[in-house]
């Protein structure tokens, strides 16, 4: 009843709460996941954050990415806790902007920037802490840790975007479409 | 989109990013040591990925049984034929033991491995995601007694170090790592050498034993054990078998493959070596005025008290982490 007396202000607020409640869920989940079984496991951060980030803004995305970039470097067991937070603001902000200047916001364009994205992130990592430093074998780690990997998150993006969709659709606030709908607030 | 650029937007955002780089650069900082950001991550997540990962091993064990019960079976065959092969072996041992004994008494060399202490039994809580070595999270953190760089094994052999700390958990770098340098000694042979690993090779569970003479007897199927000189690791602590010898391409020092005696992948719990005692390495005296040199049988000290001395220690039989992987 309280929320159907609610102005519209007021109605957006819980629904960023409720949004945001169940976007961390996701995010605990994926976190959880990440470390879960043996062998090469996907990079679940990437689309769900795209798909988050495809709808917010700027700010938000640079946060998100941030956070979540902490998370995976705590996964991996990284001595350099917050390199996967630079990579991940950079998709994040990017999708961001992207989304809002280049791309119509469907699961086929979600797909291929986690695909662009996860591959960047992919070939940085593996530069970085594998061929940089010379060891023996780099390219058994290409092949076999980088490449599944992309695939299995590929593999994973058209998942998240099922899951985000619902999401925004229930709890992102309709924008309003005539004078009168904007005057109702 | 070029406006975005030149916006206040993007200045704060790269700020944002300046900002987690500094928590980066904070973490390298530290070493080891846990921050408090990723203490809190991993306090936060670590219970839920234990029962997580505890359910996970159930579900793959069962479907394991079914799925692999073939190669248990042959497993199991060669297991009988090794236990065969091995009792052969016994029968001698005890003869040798006491002549060793004897020996002992008559040139006067102290008995026992002196004090060893081993952390409670840690439980892995998680492996590390996409890592070729197969490092893991353990349970136990500085509050057990745990310290930095503290050996890890199981019932088995040696199985790693630590090389990353927090409280309440602890992230253990394997010997399958490139990272880590292990000295070892073939038992059979005597011949020493490097146990490191290979990005290769860990694909395979296995690593490799470098800088071999190239005159070694080391063969097939002998077995391989840390030499404990420079006190990062016990001595005498089972590594694995070998599987495979030869050269390396500059031809000055030969190589094994060492297949591990603990599977990295299958372990779902290990503990930490808090204390031992250290062997140092042959001082050589020189005695006598035609300068012949003489060697003292090995003194035992402190390893907990002495880390850094090994660090420095020269010749052959370094064992130290290297810079780790950033």
């Amino acid at each position: 009843m309280a929320f159907k007396a609610a102005t519209r202000i007021q109605k957006i607020r819980y629904y960023a709460i409720a949004r945001w409640a169940i976007y961390i869920l996701i995010l605990f989940v994926c976190a959880v996941l990440i470390n879960i079984g043996k062998g090469v496991r996907p990079i679940y951060f990437i689309p769900m954050c795209i798909c988050i980030c495809m709808h917010e803004g700027e700010y938000t995305a640079a946060i998100l990415g941030g956070i979540c970039g902490l998370i995976i470097d705590e996964s991996y067991g990284r001595m350099f806790f917050g390199f996967s937070s630079i990579i991940m603001i950079a998709i994040c902000v990017g999708s961001t902007v992207v989304f809002r200047h280049f791309l119509f916001k469907n699961g086929i364009n979600a797909v291929m920037m986690s695909t662009a994205s996860v591959f960047i992130y992919q070939i940085i990592e593996y530069f970085f802490y594998y061929a940089m430093w010379g060891y023996e074998g780099t390219g058994y780690v290409f092949s076999n840790i980088c490449i599944p990997c992309i695939l299995y998150t590929v593999a994973v993006s058209p998942i998240a975007y099922i899951i985000i969709k619902p999401i925004i659709k229930r709890f992102y606030p309709k924008k309003a479409k005539t004078i009168e709908e904007a005057m109702k607030i | 989109m070029n406006g975005f650029f030149r916006s206040v937007k993007f200045k704060v955002i790269v700020c944002i990013a300046a900002f987690f780089l500094g928590i980066g650069l904070y973490s390298v900082s530290k070493g080891g040591e846990k921050t408090v950001g990723s203490q809190l991550i991993g306090t936060i997540l670590n219970p839920v990925k234990k029962v997580s990962n505890a359910i996970s091993n159930k579900i793959s064990l069962v479907i394991d049984l079914f799925t692999d019960s073939e190669a248990y079976v042959e497993e199991n065959r060669m297991l009988r034929e090794e236990i065969a092969e091995l009792n052969k072996r016994l029968i001698n041992y005890e003869d040798i033991k006491a002549e060793n004994d004897d020996l002992r008494k008559f040139i006067g060399i102290k008995e026992g491995n002196g004090k060893t202490e081993v952390s409670p039994s840690c439980t892995i809580i998680a492996r590390t995601a996409n890592d070729p070595y197969g490092t893991f999270i353990i349970d136990k953190g500085k509050k057990d007694g745990i310290k930095l760089y503290d050996p890890v094994a199981t019932s088995q052999g040696l199985v790693g170090i630590v090389t990353e700390i927090a409280n309440s958990y602890s992230t253990v770098r394997t010997i399958l790592s490139a990272d880590l340098s292990v000295g070892a000694i073939c038992v059979e042979s005597r011949d020493t050498g490097i146990i490191e690993g290979n990005l290769a090779l860990a694909a395979d569970g296995k690593c490799k034993m470098i800088y071999l003479d190239k005159n070694n007897k080391v063969k097939k199927g002998d077995l391989i054990v840390s030499s404990g000189n420079s006190g990062q690791f016990p001595k005498g602590y089972i590594i694995g078998n070998v599987t495979e010898t030869g050269m390396e391409d500059s031809g000055l020092t030969a190589y094994a493959v060492i297949e591990p005696a603990v599977k990295m992948g299958e372990i779902t719990s290990v503990i930490v070596i808090t204390e031992f005692d250290k062997v140092e390495e042959d001082v050589e005296i020189p005695t006598g005025v035609l300068g012949e040199k003489t060697t003292e049988p090995p003194k035992t000290t402190k390893a907990s008290e002495e880390t850094t001395v090994a660090a420095e220690e020269g010749g052959a039989m370094q064992e130290q982490p290297r810079g780790g992987d950033e």
